[in-house]
This record gives structure tokens, sequence and C-alpha cells, in this order.
């Protein structure tokens, strides 16, 4: 079936591939990322970060550093107004308390994670305010640290915070603990539910802490003017929300500062949270300069926020054709330093993908002296799923099944519950096992030479909403200007451009689309959560739909004709019976100013209809047995994606969630020593998937339409990094005989357990 | 009859009991807000648990028939509702 | 203590004079001595590959050599790809294979792939990934690029042919 408009007509703009709108400035050189701005008289602002995990903060001796030629400002957490409780929605109604923004912006009274910020300072070149931070003499009382979340969850493991206590619903308990919330999903009694079950297995899982390891660090440059007026430039996924932030921490009306959003050098959920910005005001502020701040590669490994590490405990429980009947999950996950709500999420992930009458999940976010974790790429749905992938892998292999059968005979569709509660609108789970199991890749042979073999996983996430603004101005020859606030991080350009070109019936090429900062377009939340091309889409199709209200007006008045009998065809518009040859928006253009003026249509959304997404991944490995290195022979990503816009963006949002999936199941962790202290941060030792670490990750597109959006439009970027921790699990499992249920499956932890299992196997040969 | 589905932390409430059925007075008239106050009056304890100051607790969204409703204890409901009190979902 | 210097260097082949930090490395140089900001730091310990520039012939990560090192040097990075308007086959490649998303590893790309098709105008699949090893990228997954170097390749033998 060829698809449609909602007018019914074919498509003529989306699902073809243009080059990018911006493209030419970042094969040139020109875009300007964050670091690339400068001003004559700019200084250059250093932090001075704390070298333990834990300590309290005994005293800080900045007068030394203050005295050097050259050093213009230094400040400390006494700068920022006091810390208090004022909590504030963040997003959808996620709840953050800006007591603890506060002081993971610049420690008050005791540093708790290693790199946490203790002062900064602005000086007249960076060499300069390098000198000056190791001038600063900082007394530590160090405090025991806990940094392992089993650990941390233990009656004696050192406290965070002597004023947390857990949250449940609602509830607070009495006792200071670092369980900071509790989370619980419950459907029917599971205990029922297993012993109606076959075959019952329960397995635990740990997961490593692992960062979004986007290649430009984290940069923020800010003039403070005398009139009291701030602007910020820096790269960030939600300039509004860096707005709001700065705005809220300084205790300031938000129309006296202005971020401008420069061009973003990757993000995946970790460029989101302020770290630099606050103290590029501050620091502006005490010198009347600008002031520039840039981390190294070690700051952005140490100080901001990577991605849980987790201890779960899956049990699912099915009757012998493979039917789910109950499932249990026990997921604790790193919060870091300050309270967080990642359990949270993955309670709701961990079970999306299936149906089941009875379940049961509980979910713990527990403090650890680690850098607060912020989103990663579907924020923990990786590291949940990943159990339940396992373990179904395990039951298929015990009930004889092909895995993705079983993945279909328990697969949700639309109207079935979703763990934690609603029901799925139309989704396309199904279509898209379907789709994998009737896949070149699968269909193939699998790999059969000594340790290969292939297995699959099944990936889930949510997609966000939240709130977009966009406008659209006809120019004087009919083409088109698209201005968004949703800042582009993979080529969503191109995708506003494309689809007001299609509600617009132009071309591509004929529409200019821009970002706007944060004065010139209104309120645009995150660009993050899958949700640019969804909800921002859906402001610039409904901006243009205010454009061609507007233009129906004018061609009306040309034709003096009533606006009610003539329509627009997505192409013209026309007039049924009066033989007027079509007009279209080209054509209209320069008719505008002798009608009535300019056109221009404005739209700010909050849009419901979010399309849930899932994919399947497929892996054949070959794990060597000496190194324990495993090589991923071939990999396919089969998603569904609603609709795709540009269809080349689309494949590379699933590959590039790929390989970041592939790296945290094979190498990526922190690596910690028994103060707590990271051991690897940098990219020679924090190990990311290179060229040669991957092969070419082949992509199928699966396309049922979200009926939420008019052109259908699910977003796609975070599912593809779900699947691959499970998948490789399995393929390793399925190819050598273990299961690490333990990542990363690093060569040497790989290595070791392939040399224990050689060891049991002499002990006790089995037939 | 419109269903709440209870959180299952608030279930030592409602003595286990999942699923609650509201009477809804009026198409389109009745709010999520006089729900949670119905709630309350039969399960002493509901409300204080859900709300704060005057609205819902943060970090708990209401989902109408598996939508997130941004009107929150303003949204109003249908005869046949389905109503969640669940955390609202964000992203990376 | 600070000292400036002058140093000489031909970069995209236009003779240029920059007061440079004796603290400051290339990268830095090129950057803010001679505003050439397409050269992206990354990591600034050679590990990403973001700030490669080609220097006297070799393939460089900028980050890891010192400003006064230039002296004399020639020196080719991304902004030196186009001749005026007309993009290179590398460049025209990325774009129309989408083989770059937030696009700040890309320079990085696309003079290190420059430099491989320099001396190999042929290359398998794994002479690129090898050569390419040393450019990190976290969004595209590679393969795009691996196709867009293919193809620019097969434009340069055609042209020079």
């Amino acid at each position: 079936m060829e698809k449609q408009t909602p007018g019914g007509r074919p498509y003529k703009v989306i699902g073809t591939r243009p080059i990018r709108h911006d493209g030419e400035d970042k094969v040139t050189g020109r875009a300007q990322s964050g670091a690339d701005i400068s001003f004559r008289d700019q200084l250059y602002g250093k932090v001075l970060r704390s070298p333990h995990p834990h300590a309290r903060i005994v005293s800080i001796d900045a007068s030394k550093a203050l005295a050097m030629p050259g050093v213009e400002a230094v400040i400390t957490g006494a700068e920022l107004p006091q810390p208090h409780d004022r909590m504030f929605l963040s997003g959808e109604g996620g709840v953050e308390n800006f007591r603890y923004v506060n002081d993971r912006v610049l420690a008050s009274g005791k540093a708790l994670f290693e790199g946490h910020p203790i002062a900064a300072v602005a000086a007249k070149d960076i060499w300069t305010a390098e000198e000056a931070v190791k001038a600063i003499e900082v007394t530590y009382e160090v405090l025991p640290a806990v940094t392992d979340v089993l650990k941390a969850m233990q009656p004696d493991a050192p406290l965070l915070h002597e004023e947390i206590t857990t949250e449940t619903l609602g509830e607070k308990k009495k006792e200071s603990t670092n369980v900071c919330r509790h989370t619980q999903h419950k459907r029917g009694d599971v205990d029922q539910g297993f012993s109606a079950a076959d075959v019952v297995i329960e397995r635990e899982f740990t997961t490593s802490t692992v960062h979004q390891g986007y290649i430009e660090p984290h940069n923020a440059t800010a003039l403070y003017r005398s009139d009291g007026q701030i602007t910020i430039w820096t790269s960030t996924q939600a300039p509004f929300w860096v707005r709001r932030d700065v705005a809220e921490l300084l205790e300031l009306p938000l129309s006296t500062i202005k971020v401008v959003p420069l061009e973003i050098g990757g993000g995946f959920g970790g460029k989101i949270a302020v770290y630099l910005e606050p103290l590029a005001v501050l620091l502006s502020k005490k010198t009347g300069k600008p002031v520039k701040l840039v981390m190294n590669r070690q700051e952005v490994f140490l100080a901001t926020g990577p991605a849980s590490s987790t201890a779960t405990r899956i049990k699912i429980g099915v009757k012998k054709d493979g039917t789910i009947t109950a499932a249990a999950a026990h997921l604790v996950y790193e919060a870091g330093a300050f309270p967080s709500n990642w359990a949270v999420m993955g309670s709701m992930c961990v079970l999306a993908p299936y149906k089941m009458e009875t379940l049961l999940i509980d979910a713990f976010d527990v403090l650890t002296n680690t850098p607060k974790v912020m989103a990663y790429r579907a924020p923990s749905s990786p590291q949940a799923i990943f159990g339940v992938e396992s373990v179904l892998d395990e039951i298929a292999l015990e009930l004889g099944m092909d895995p993705l059968e079983l993945r279909m005979k328990n697969a949700v569709e639309e109207g079935d519950r979703r763990a934690d509660g609603p029901k799925f609108p139309r989704i396309g789970l199904k279509e898209t096992i379907q789709a994998a199991m009737d896949s070149e890749h699968y269909k193939s042979p699998a790999p059969s030479g000594p340790n290969q073999s292939r297995a699959v996983a099944v990936g889930f996430w949510f997609n966000a909403g939240l709130q977009s603004s966009a406008t659209v101005g006809i120019n004087m020859d009919g083409t088109a200007s698209v201005v968004t606030g949703s800042v582009d991080i993979g080529g969503s350009r191109a995708s506003m451009a494309m689809m007001a070109a299609e509600a617009l019936g132009l071309k591509a090429e004929e529409v200019r689309p821009s970002v706007a900062d944060t004065d010139a377009i209104g309120h645009t939340d995150v660009t993050g959560g899958s949700r640019t091309t969804f909800a921002t889409g859906m402001a610039v199709y409904e901006a243009c739909q205010d454009v061609l209200g507007q233009l129906k007006k004018r061609v009306a008045t040309l034709w003096e004709l009533p606006e009610e009998e003539i329509e627009f065809d997505g192409s013209a518009f026309q007039h049924a019976d009066n033989g007027k040859d079509p007009m279209t928006v080209k054509e209209l253009g320069a008719k505008l100013t002798a009608t009535g003026g300019p056109v221009m249509g404005h739209s700010s959304v909050a849009p419901t209809g979010v399309g849930a997404s899932f994919g399947v991944h497929i892996a054949d490995v070959e794990v060597d047995p000496e190194t324990g290195k495993v090589t991923v022979l071939r990999y396919t990503v089969v998603q569904d994606v609603g609709q795709a816009i540009h269809p080349s963006y689309v494949e590379g949002q699933m590959q590039g969630g790929a390989v970041q999936g592939i790296g945290w199941a094979l190498n990526e962790e922190y690596v910690r020593n028994d103060e707590g202290k990271m051991m690897n941060p940098s990219f020679l030792d924090y190990r990311v998937p290179t060229m040669l670490d991957v092969p070419s990750i082949e992509t199928i597109l699966v396309e049922v339409p979200n009926p939420g959006h008019p052109y259908g439009v699910r977003g796609v970027g975070e599912t593809p990094i779900v699947p691959p921790l499970g998948t490789l699990h399995n393929a390793i499992a399925r190819a050598v005989g273990v299961r690490m249920r333990s990542l990363p499956m690093s060569p040497p932890k790989l290595s070791a357990a392939l040399q224990a299992k050689g060891l049991e196997a002499i002990a006790a040969p089995t037939p | 009859m419109a269903v709440v589905h209870v959180p299952s932390l608030l279930q030592d409430l409602t003595g286990g009991v999942e699923t609650v059925e509201v009477q809804v007075s009026g198409e389109g008239r009745t709010s999520v807000r006089q729900v949670v106050e119905e709630l309350d009056r039969r399960f002493p304890g509901f409300a204080a648990r859900l709300l704060w100051e005057d609205d819902l607790m943060p970090g708990i969204a209401v989902f109408i028939d598996g939508e997130q409703n941004r009107l929150g204890l303003r949204a109003k409901i249908a005869g046949d509702s389905q109503i969640f009190f669940i955390p609202p979902v964000v992203g990376g | 203590m600070s000292t400036k210097r002058v140093v000489t260097a031909t970069i995209n082949g236009t003779d240029s004079t920059l007061i440079v930090d004796d603290r400051m490395s290339l990268l830095d140089a090129l950057r803010d001595a001679a505003g050439l900001t397409g050269t992206k730091e990354g990591c600034l310990t050679g590990d990403c590959g973001a700030c490669s520039v080609i220097m006297n012939g070799r393939l460089v990560d900028s980050c890891l050599v010192m400003a006064p090192e230039a002296e004399g040097a020639i020196i080719e990075t991304v902004e030196g790809l186009a001749q005026g308007n007309d993009l290179h086959p590398l460049q025209k490649r990325f774009l129309e294979h989408a083989a770059l998303q937030c696009g700040v590893c890309t320079p990085g790309f696309l003079v290190a792939a420059k430099d491989l098709l320099d001396r190999n105008p042929e290359p398998t699949d794994d002479e690129v990934r090898y050569w390419l090893a040393g450019n990190l990228c976290r969004c595209t997954g590679y393969d795009k690029i691996l196709r867009a170097v293919h193809d620019a390749a097969a434009d340069l033998r055609s042209s020079s042919r």
C-alpha cells in the first residue's frame, strides 16, 4: 500500500533522502560548535574538582590564587544562594529538587563524588586558570566512600545525605539511608502465576556504569552585563532548560537570560543538565567580561552524568507452549550522588514488551559516591531489559523453541496493558518480530564454526511528548523558512524542512530550517526522549496548517470567491468549478504584499499520541576462547519506525544506537579502585567501539504509522540502544556455553569465565 | 463506571484491591480531583499519599485510557475511563 | 612563564604567520591563532581523532603536536579540502550518505580519509577500517562513513583517469 498524507495523498517529500540543509557547514568546518565561540576580551575558566569520592570540605582558601597576576575571580559554593528544598517539575512531570542541583553544580559542605566542583577560577588565559586552580588550598576530611549499589544499600554503608530517607509513593520512611526511592508495579497474584508455570527461571544480573561518550566535551561561555542581562552560548540538548536551571539557581527572572545553542557534538542525554553554565555566569558577573569554560575529557568522565550501574533479578514463568504466566523483576539502580529516578524508568520498561496476567516489579534508586546519573539514550531501559531477554533466551533453549517464536507468542499489541498499567496504542512489535523472522539474516544459516553462534533480543522505549514551538514564514517568492527551538543533534533540521515542504507542497530545498535561541521562539523542551521529529515535527505541521489557512484567504481575495469553496490539495489551491488555474504556495508568494502583507504561521504544542517504539536485533558472533575477545560477525537492527521522514537519518539512528549498545555489552565500563576513584577516565582506557570493532550494521525499517501523528512519526532514536545487551549476551552464551549475566563481557572477564568453565569441566566431566 | 487502577504502593489503603470503580456523574464533568476525593472518602489517607500542595505528587502523572493528561487533577474523565497514577516519561 | 613566538607555516596552501604561546598545541594554534575552528577538540590525549590534520604529508592528532613544532610546516585542515565552492568528493559523499549526525567528528574523519586516499586510491574495507580506527564517531555506527569513503575513492579514481 502506498503511504499517504492525512489528506489521502501519496507522500512527495517524506521518505526521500535530500542533502541535509546544514550539511555543507559541517563538512567544511564552518559550523560553530560551543567551543568555537570566542570574544576578544574573554576570560578562561577552570574548575577545581574534588580528588576524593567522599569528603567533608573543612576550608577553602583561595587567597594565593586570587593574588596571582591574571586571575580575575574565584567562586565557591558560598556564591550560590543557600541550598534549600525547592521542588520543580522537570520535563513531563519528572521531579527534581533544586537543593541538589545547586549542590551538584558547586559543592556545599561535602564533596560527594570524585570530580565534584569545589571552586572555579576566571583568568586571562587557560594556563593561568589551571595554575590558579592548583593554588587554591582546600582542607578535606576524607570520608569512607561507597560506589557499589548493593553495598550502598547495606545499613552500615557510608551515608551520602543525612536528610534522605526512602521515598515510596507519598510516604517517607524515617531512617536515613542511601535508598532514596522505592517504586512498585503489581498485577494479580504473581505467586499463583509462577505456580501455573511449567518452567520458571530466575537469574541475577549486573551492569557497569557507562558513559554517553559524545565526542565534544561540555562547554559554556557567558556574559553578564552590568544591566543584569545575561547571554549564554553553549552546546546543549535543551536551551530552554539551561535557561530555567540557571534562573532557578541564581534566583533570576527567565527574561534576563538568553541561551544561544551552538552546534552540538553529540549528547545522547548527557547534555541536558547544566554543569558549566551557572559557573560561567557567576564568573562573568564578578568580572564583567565574557567567561568561557571547556571541560577536558577526564572532567567529562568524572563529573558529568553517566548511565546507572545496576544489579537486577529477573524471574519468568512460562507454560510448555511458551506463554508467560508471571514475571518478577527486582531492580537496583545507581543514582549517583544525588536523588534520581532512573530505577523508576527501568521499572516502567522492564516487562513492557510482553503480555502477562501477573507481574511484580520492585525498583530501588540508590545513592552512591559517583557522579549523578543522567539520561543516556532510552534511559534505564537497556539494563532492565537485558536480564529479561537473557532469561527468555534460556527459556527458549529449555523449551526447544525458536527465540523469536517465543517472543512473538508473548508480544504486546494494541490494547494490551503495559507493565505499569496503561494500554498500548497501535504499536508494531509483532510486525517487527515478523520482519526479523523474514529477514535474510535470520533465514540464512547461523554461523556454525567453533565458538560461533546467533541470537536475538527485543528492545523497547516509550518516547516522550513534552512541548515544542515552531514558526513557518512564507517568503515573498513563495519559498519558506522554518524556525524551531529544537537543537539539531542528528539531522533534525532536514526532517523539519521536509515535513514543512510536504505540508506546503514545496520541495525540501525550498524550505530553509533553522534553530532559534531562547529569545526567538516559544518554549521548546529538550532534544531527547525521541521526541524531536514527533513533537517539534507536530508543531511544524500545525504551523503549516496555520499558514495554509491564511493563504486560503489570500487566494479567496485574488479569485474573488468565498474562502470555503477553495481547497488546498497538497500541491496547490483549487476551486472545483470556476476554471481558475490552481495556485501553488510558490506562486502565491509574490502576491502576498498586494493581498494583505506577509504570512507567518506559528504553533506551540504539547502533543499526546506519542508512539511507543520496539526493535529486534539479530547478532552473529565468534568468541576467541584464548583471549575472550568477541567478534561481531553480522548484526541486523529491525525496528518499527512509524514513518521514516528521512530514511538515511533513521538508519543512522538505528546503526549508531546499536553500536553504542554493542560497546555497552562488550567493553565499556567505569573501572574503579578500592577508594572509589575512576581508573580509566580517557578514551584510551574507556573503550568505545571504533570502526574496526563493529561490522556494517544492517537495518530493516518496519513502518507501522503512529496514529497520533499526522505523518505517522514515531521517535526512533533511543530504542536501538536497548537490544544489543541481551542480543550479544545470548549470542555469546550460545557460542561458548557460558552465561555471563554481567556486563561488560570484556575479554578479561569472558576469558576468566571460560577458564573457570574449563576447569569445572575437567573436575566434573559431563557426557 | 470509571475504573481507577490503584498504584500498588497505595494498595495497603485499599486492602490489596487493585482496581476501584468510581461513579461518574454527567459525561465529561467529573474531574480527577473529584475521583481522588471520592477515593479518599472510601480509603482514608489516599489523597494525602497522592497529592502535594494541591496538585499531584511530583513525579506522578495521571494517565487516562493510555494517554498522559497534563491537566492532572483538573482532567475530566468519561464514564468508561481507565485511570492510572504513574510516573511520566522523560528520555535522553 | 609564558613565551610568545612567531610561527610561520603553510596552512591550506596559504603562508600564515601566527603568534603562538609556547604552551599551545598545534590544535590551539589553528583554532585560536589562525581562527580555523573546523579542527575540533575531543580529548586532548590523541585518542579520538577529532583534531586530525595533515602535517608535512603525515596524518597527526594536532592536540599532540606543540605549536612551535609547526614552524615551516605544510598543514592541511578540513578548511582546505574544498576548492572554492567545489566540495571535495569526500565532502560530497559524506553528505549524500548521511555519514554524519552531530558532525563534530566529521572534520577529523574527512582529513584522515583524505590522507588514506592520497596514499591508497582503492582501499579495501579492512584498509579503510584500519586507517580510520583512530577516529571515534559516537553517532553513526560507522557504516555510512565506510560507504562514503569508498564512493569518494571511486570518484577520485575516475576523475584522475
